[in-house]
């Protein structure tokens, strides 16, 4: 799937809405645009960790999750040209580094990972293998200061 | 502070907190702070989804020349 398609996932009432940071946009983007990053230095405990991470990603790379997608997250997917194994990557990653947030005593998690060029997020719940999607969406801006964006896992 | 969010990090089991000031990138250029979730312990970053669509996307839109 091409990048354009994988990014026409606009609502038609978002461009109403969206025009709040649009405004900020036409006022702030071109006048930060020189700012230089902040550099931020990672910890050896948080690059011990994340490389630990990263071998638990890579041993339960092959792991596949019995995915239910109903008609509506379909149609979501479509929208949003996020493919099932775009989903299928973001739940494996999530499930393997334990890089996701969770409602208190559901089986319920939000997550997300850089794939390519766009960020993909999954909403999930867990029913033994089954994993159940119940929300998907992605953008193609970055986080400069996350510390998982930084280590190209995010 | 952020408020609390009804989402907890699960690397640090505490209550993400809903900030206003995540710092986002498209290409090289900076952009205004976005709205989203900050775990207070690890640091790590979300968008929500209502605010990718309502905000991101179309600013995305707008940015990419579309
Ligand atoms: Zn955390």
């Amino acid at each position: 799937m091409s990048e354009i398609s994988r990014r026409t996932f606009l609502k038609g009432s978002a461009a109403i809405a969206g025009t709040t940071l649009l405004a900020s946009l036409g006022l702030n983007a071109s006048a930060e645009a020189d700012q230089s990053d902040k550099e931020k230095a990672v910890s050896p405990a948080v690059s011990d960790r994340n490389t630990a991470e990263r071998n638990a990603e890579e041993q339960t790379a092959e792991q596949k999750y019995e995915l239910i997608i109903s008609d509506e997250i379909a149609g979501l997917m479509e929208e949003r040209g996020i493919r099932e194994e775009d989903v299928q990557e973001v739940v494996v990653f999530a499930e393997s580094s334990g890089k996701k947030l969770y409602i208190e005593g559901e089986e319920h998690y939000l997550a997300r990972k850089r794939i390519g060029k766009f960020t993909a997020y999954v909403e999930y719940s867990v029913s033994g293998s089954e994993v159940e999607v119940l929300d998907v969406y992605s953008h193609t801006l970055v986080f400069p200061d996350d510390v998982l964006e930084e280590n190209g896992e995010s | 502070m952020g408020k609390p969010s009804k989402w907890k990090c699960y690397t640090c089991r505490v209550e993400m907190e809903k900030v206003l000031d995540i710092s986002v990138k498209y290409g090289k250029f900076n952009l205004p702070k976005a709205e989203g979730l900050r775990c207070p312990e690890c640091g790590v970053q979300y968008l929500e989804s209502d605010y990718v669509a309502e905000q991101v996307s179309p600013a995305e839109e707008m940015l990419s020349g579309k």
